[in-house]
């Protein structure tokens, strides 16, 4: 059995003749920390979607620890493979650790009731997200940084090993996004395998593996410095890539278009 | 609740809570009516006292049956709220009852002396034709659902108008009597036992349901990440909120506001936990049917039908409690 | 812009409200409260005989009761049982709508005199409150049958076939008298609504007003005993005469009668003064009264 995610000659989309995917193969390591990279359309959502186990594939296959989630019972597949996708109903007169609970359902039995076990690992998520002092707050009284790290303590709290998180900080301030890669950095150091799609290039070079998408729809994966090319993002993005160095870290991948002032001379008559 | 989520002895709490409501309710019922009783013949149990026999032989059975149908309303609407994902429906609002009034209104402007089968049938048509328009590829999603009960009410409605313009006036008094929902003054005991089998055991369903309720009340793709096999659990919502309706407008007509208020006014006072308010729900409408008929024999010179008192008490009701309660509790916040 | 102000102008006169025109509508006034209730000869029924207090929820039932000789037994009535004049000061249980068990019960009576089509009713008196009822025949072909049922019911046969004989003698006379007048052709108007008007057809208890006051009916063929005419209908149908029932109990019945009617000057009845108002449930009562209340509508009809 093959620890890890991976992803073998799949195909996925809307319509078998046209799929957005198309033979699709990467790998990420148990324990690890991968992203996602391409442009907006390109099917990242589709893929994880797959690899989720919610969406079914036109061809290939998808393994989890050697499990097929497609193949498996939903109650299952909850305990193994947790999403967040980008964006989703927030019940706002709810508080975080009934929210949280609500995906404990997997692993009850027939009793429509919360046991000690259920709000024990109800507030263990919370707390490995930092958010445990939120547990009794409503949702609709939270920031987004917050409603994030609650989001992400109820993708966890049903003891899945697999994360894969949608663009979960895209709409987040540079401190939150830094702060969420951490909190995720430090869910992957206790042993959760975590697959995030993201825009933030700079948080992606911090990642083990990188899964880049490109124009074409063609999935390469590997090593951020050997994916995450200023090629390879210029083909990708359609926009030139720089590397870009600052004091104390890896230089970083920053397209370049034009700046502010050359926009605003070009516009002068 | 709080911080520690829901516990077998929350709802023991509101369980006993509901009981106790439903005995004050049904003690009103038995004691209010058009006629006044000595109750002092009344409690001997004696048949030969008309006393007796107005409150054993008459009235129970009246508040039995309405305590049925106040359940199965409350419970529908809680039903129809998660399904459609919106707070101000109704059990009406997919035309069931619609299809119930057309039913009975062509059965009575026949002649027909009882409308309740043909209301039966009515309703499982509506059922069926909402069912089959709002399940386009097998989703039962919830905008086609409303889309589908909107054009089946409008449809429905016009035709009832059209039955009624047409009817002789005589049926057509007794017609706009059933439209507005109210009991008939004699019971068949197999009737209302397998009213109230059918409406406690979906009702003891939907609570084995509750957390499939809460899942799918946010949302279907946090249901089906949670693990619920959300297709089955929609055309499940959907087949027992249409049952619940079904029985209670064949047995009363369109009793209006039950289902509508009911689970709002429980929900602004305990939150949107399933686990809560499907209890609470049921006997709050069972309470409020009863305590509403009762007073509106009582209430006027001459018996009024249900349907008049629900509507006068549960409008305002509901509008008070909306302006004085904390809305995003009870999911009313956008 | 003066262009548009003569077609605005045409367009004014014509929309302008017509005057009524002609002799306008009679009113029957109270024509046909004196109806009396024909009874039936000889010594009423013996106190131990037959039920001894009576409800009727049936207004021609009540005053089949009367006629029967059992008025003193009759101890309540529903809300239009009004004939005889003592049955109005009687308690009433309600209408069809509103009545309740509970009331009739605490009336203590012996026999109930209800509906056929209303079973509920009818199974909470039996079964919940043991007490007796009869559901006489009311429907439009056994209407008279009924006046059998409750004098069985309150074990004087005897006296009901009498009663029968009695309205047949009444209606031979009253149909001898009116033989050899013209037939004119008459529409009874029960209700006006908002898809037309609804008026006694062809093919119920009620043809005999008819036959029975030497008129024809001038409505068409129904479903059922009555008709609804819109208003190109009622233009074709060209009555000699109209009856109109539908102004029930209020003031200004007349006046909107008046208006409603004006809208049609172009029928003969409403051109020459012969539409009649009144109000007359008797005349569609199939009670013991019916016939003579024939008669008070033939002397009208024929007297226009």
């Amino acid at each position: 059995m093959t620890e890890g995610m991976e992803v073998f000659g799949l195909s996925a989309g809307h319509v078998a003749s046209n799929p957005v995917i198309r033979d699709a193969s990467a790998k990420l390591g148990s324990g690890r920390l991968g992203c996602m990279v391409g442009r907006n359309g390109v099917g990242k959502s589709t893929l994880l979607e797959t690899i989720a186990g919610l969406r079914a594939p036109f061809a290939g296959r998808v393994r989890l620890d050697g499990v097929d989630p497609h193949a498996i019972s939903a109650p299952v597949r909850a305990g193994l493979v947790g999403y967040l996708p980008q964006a989703d109903v927030v019940p706002r007169g709810l508080s975080a650790l009934d929210y949280v609970l609500l995906a404990r359902r997997a692993l009850q039995g027939p009793w429509p009731f919360d046991r000690d076990e259920d709000v024990a690992a109800a507030h263990a998520a919370l707390e490995a997200c930092c958010a445990d002092p939120l547990a009794d707050r409503r949702l609709g009284a939270m920031s987004g940084g917050e409603l994030q790290r609650v989001r992400l303590a109820q993708a966890m709290v049903g003891g899945a090993r697999f994360l894969l998180l949608d663009e979960p900080s895209s709409h987040l301030d540079p401190r939150h996004r830094i702060e969420t890669f951490a909190l995720l950095r430090g869910l992957v150091d206790r042993g959760i395998t975590a697959l995030v799609v993201t825009h933030d290039l700079d948080l992606a070079t911090g990642c083990d593996a990188a899964w880049l998408i490109g124009a074409d729809g063609a999935l390469t994966s590997g090593s951020p410095d050997d994916v995450l090319t200023p090629e390879a993002l210029g083909a990708a993005f359609g926009v030139p890539f720089q590397l870009a160095t600052a004091e104390g870290r890896k230089p970083i991948p920053v397209p370049m278009g034009p700046t502010l002032r050359a926009n605003a001379r070009r516009r002068e008559p | 609740m709080g911080s520690e989520g829901v516990r077998p002895r929350d709802v023991a709490v509101v369980v006993g809570a509901g009981v106790g409501v439903l005995a004050l309710a049904f003690a009103f019922a038995l004691a209010t009516g058009p006629t006044s009783v000595d109750w002092g013949r009344v409690l001997t149990f004696d048949r030969t006292w008309l006393d007796a026999r107005k409150v054993w032989d008459h009235r129970l059975p009246r508040a039995v049956a309405a305590a049925i149908t106040g359940a199965a309303l409350a419970l529908g609407g809680v039903v129809f709220q998660v399904l459609v994902r919106n707070p101000l429906a109704s059990p009406y609002i997919l035309g069931i009852s619609a299809g119930g009034s057309l039913g009975a209104a062509i059965a009575l402007a026949f002649g027909a002396a009882f409308a309740g089968p043909a209301a039966f049938l009515g309703c499982l048509a509506a059922v069926a034709v909402v069912f089959v328009a709002g399940n386009p590829r097998g989703a039962l999603k919830s905008t086609s659902l409303l889309l589908a009960g909107v054009i089946v009410n409008a449809t429905l409605s016009a035709a009832i108008t059209f039955v009624n313009l047409v009817a002789a006036p005589s049926d057509r008094d007794r017609i706009l009597r059933w439209l507005v929902g109210g009991f008939p003054e004699a019971f068949e005991t197999s009737s209302l036992l397998s009213g109230a089998m059918v409406t406690a055991s979906l009702a003891v369903f939907m609570f084995l349901r509750s957390r499939e309720l809460n899942l799918i009340a946010v949302s279907d793709g946090l249901a089906a990440r949670s693990g619920v096999d959300v297709r089955r659990m929609r055309i499940e919502f959907f087949l027992t909120g249409s049952a619940l309706t079904a029985a209670a407008v064949t047995l009363a007509g369109p009793i209006p506001f039950v289902g509508l208020v009911v689970p709002h006014v429980v929900r602004l006072f305990l939150g949107s936990d399933h686990r809560l308010t499907v209890p609470v729900s049921v006997f709050g409408g069972a309470a409020f049917v009863m305590v509403a008929d009762a007073s509106a024999a009582s209430i006027w010179r001459e018996p009024l039908p249900a349907g008049v008192l629900t509507a006068a008490i549960g409008g305002p009701m509901f509008l008070v409690m909306l302006r004085s309660a904390d809305k995003e509790k009870a999911g009313l916040d956008d | 812009m003066r262009v548009l102000l003569y077609p605005l102008l045409v367009l004014l006169a014509a929309c302008s409200r017509p005057e009524p025109t002609g002799p306008g509508i009679r009113d029957a006034g109270s024509l046909f409260d004196g109806v009396a209730i024909p009874t039936v000869p000889g010594d009423p029924p013996a106190d131990g005989v037959g039920p001894a207090r009576i409800v009727s929820v049936i207004p021609s039932m009540t005053e089949c009761v009367y006629a029967l000789g059992l008025g003193g037994r009759l101890v309540g009535r529903d809300r239009w049982s009004d004939a005889p004049a003592e049955a109005a000061t009687l308690p009433s249980v309600g209408d069809q709508r509103t009545m309740s068990v509970e009331k009739i019960a605490d009336l203590r009576p012996d026999l109930v005199v209800t509906w056929k089509s209303m079973p509920d009713l009818s199974t909470a008196l039996v079964r919940d409150f043991g007490i007796r009822i009869v559901e006489p025949e009311t429907e439009t072909g056994g209407a008279f049958a009924g006046i059998l049922d409750l004098a069985e019911a309150c074990a004087i046969g005897d006296r009901g076939r009498k009663l029968l004989a009695v309205l047949d003698d009444d209606r031979r006379r009253i149909e001898a008298k009116f033989r050899d007048k013209p037939k004119r052709a008459l529409l009874v108007v029960l209700d006006r609504g908002q898809t037309g008007i609804f008026v006694v057809a062809p093919g119920s208890f009620l043809d005999a007003l008819f036959v029975t006051s030497g008129l024809v009916n001038a409505a068409p063929a129904g479903a059922g005993p009555w008709a609804s005419l819109s208003a190109e209908k009622l233009a074709e149908t060209r009555p000699d005469a109209i009856l109109d029932l539908s102004i029930g109990d209020t003031q200004g019945g007349r006046a909107e009668a008046e208006a409603f009617w004006g809208r049609f000057p172009h029928l003969p009845a409403v051109a020459s003064g012969r539409v009649v108002v009144a109000r007359a449930p008797v005349l569609v009562r199939p009670g013991p009264r019916f016939h003579r209340a024939a008669e008070v509508l033939g002397d009208l009809i024929h007297g226009l």
